[in-house]
């Protein structure tokens, strides 16, 4: 009879461990789910490339996932008068979980975005020193050894990169650039523009102090880029930028 | 004979239900405020500003945008040319004013072009929708779409 009793209780047990196992190992494996495929929106929004599925409305289901880097290229503080044009110059909110790198230091505006700008009197756009320049071939070409490295560090290849600006524009250019220059298209969101979001994981810099407002940029992660501590490639053509 | 009448009738019938049900309803056409009606041009308000032809209940053309970007042909050209043309004005706020606005059926992304006719919004240009974009575009589809709406 003791004997019956022990081996019904080795199998009992040997089942329970079994089963243990198995919701354990299926638990770890399904941790991350996958990103739904990229689907261009629809209208304007497909122009400038913003995803139909991942964007300002739904991103906050996608927030925290250790497969993905949040971008936000915008600057902390604008160079360009977009005030002329009813907005404003400095980073007043991002979404949480975003990590600052201004597209404007990534590369050279284009001559004719550049132009199109000062038609809508808006002036004074970034023009001073950045990773990449682009030739007249509309290639981009690298202004210091560092850049790649750089930028392979802010935008890593092995994992999803989700970038926003203010209304998905620059986050398209950045998208354009990173492709451009090797990267897997598919891993590539643009999830739009902040000024769109009205999710939970808004993060304001404003405070209001009576009459006057300041920004708190403490609160921003956000990637310094020492551009005296790079070594510049020696170009044929190269002009100082200040 | 008699069949064939009943047929007829039967057949008939069917047609003129199908005529009556495809004619399309025929769109009352909307005036705005007279003012608007002047040479053309944006007229740059505040949020505060559009919360209070809203609240008097006024009729206008509303477009609200993004500053940051453009498209290859920017929409504010394509209206600005609409404007000239047609000597008529249409309201202008940044859509980070915009979208403050407690307002019924809401406008979800910018631009838009947004006709409100005695305070209420009754049509509006979607910048998600493909059908959408030429009239953001070409300044004859976006005068097709307007005038349906509102006359000029």
């Amino acid at each position: 009879m003791k004997k019956y009793i022990s081996i019904i209780l080795i199998i009992l047990l040997s089942i329970t461990s079994i089963v243990s196992i198995y919701f354990n190992v299926s638990h770890e494996c399904k941790t991350i789910e996958d990103l739904p495929k990229q689907e261009k929106s629809e209208g304007m929004r497909g122009i400038y490339d913003i995803d139909k599925n991942i964007n300002e409305k739904t991103i906050d289901k996608y927030l925290g996932r250790s497969d993905v880097v949040y971008r936000d290229v915008r600057m902390l503080m604008d160079t360009a008068t977009w005030e002329n044009k009813g907005g404003e110059r400095e980073l007043t909110g991002f979404v949480k979980g975003f990590e600052v790198v201004p597209y404007a230091y990534l590369t050279e505006f284009p001559e004719e975005y550049v132009q199109q700008k000062k038609d809508e009197n808006v002036s004074g756009l970034y023009q001073g020193k950045t990773l990449f320049s682009l030739d007249e071939n509309g290639n981009y070409v690298a202004n210091y050894k560092e850049s790649m490295e750089i930028l392979e560090h802010i935008f890593p290849k092995d994992k999803y990169i989700f970038i926003m600006c203010g209304a998905g524009g620059y986050a398209n250019f950045t998208k354009q650039m990173l492709v451009s220059l090797g990267w897997d298209k598919e891993k590539i969101y643009n999830v739009g523009g902040y000024w769109n979001y009205e999710g939970k994981n808004k993060v304001s810099t404003v405070i209001k102090d009576g009459d006057k407002v300041r920004y708190d940029f403490s609160k921003v992660s956000y990637h310094d880029i020492d551009f005296d501590k790079l070594t510049k490639v020696k170009k044929d053509n190269e002009k100082d930028k200040k | 004979m008699k069949k064939i009448k009943n047929k007829i009738l039967i057949l008939l019938t069917i047609c003129i239900f199908i005529f009556t049900g495809c004619q399309q309803k025929k769109v009352d056409k909307i005036r705005i405020e007279d003012k608007y009606y002047d040479k053309g041009g944006f007229i740059e308000l505040k949020g505060s500003e559009v919360e209070e032809l809203i609240n008097n209940k006024e009729s206008f053309v509303l477009y609200t945008y993004n500053f940051f970007c453009n498209m290859p042909v920017p929409a504010k050209d394509i209206l600005n040319k609409y404007m000239e043309n047609n000597n008529i004005r249409i309201i202008s706020v940044p859509y980070e004013e915009y979208k403050k606005l407690d307002i019924d059926g809401n406008i979800e992304y910018a631009p838009s072009v947004i006709i409100f006719d005695k305070g209420k919004i009754i049509k509006y240009l979607d910048a998600e929708s493909n059908a959408d974009l030429p009239k953001y575009q070409n300044v004859d589809k976006f005068a097709d779409w307007l005038e349906t709406y509102v006359e000029n």
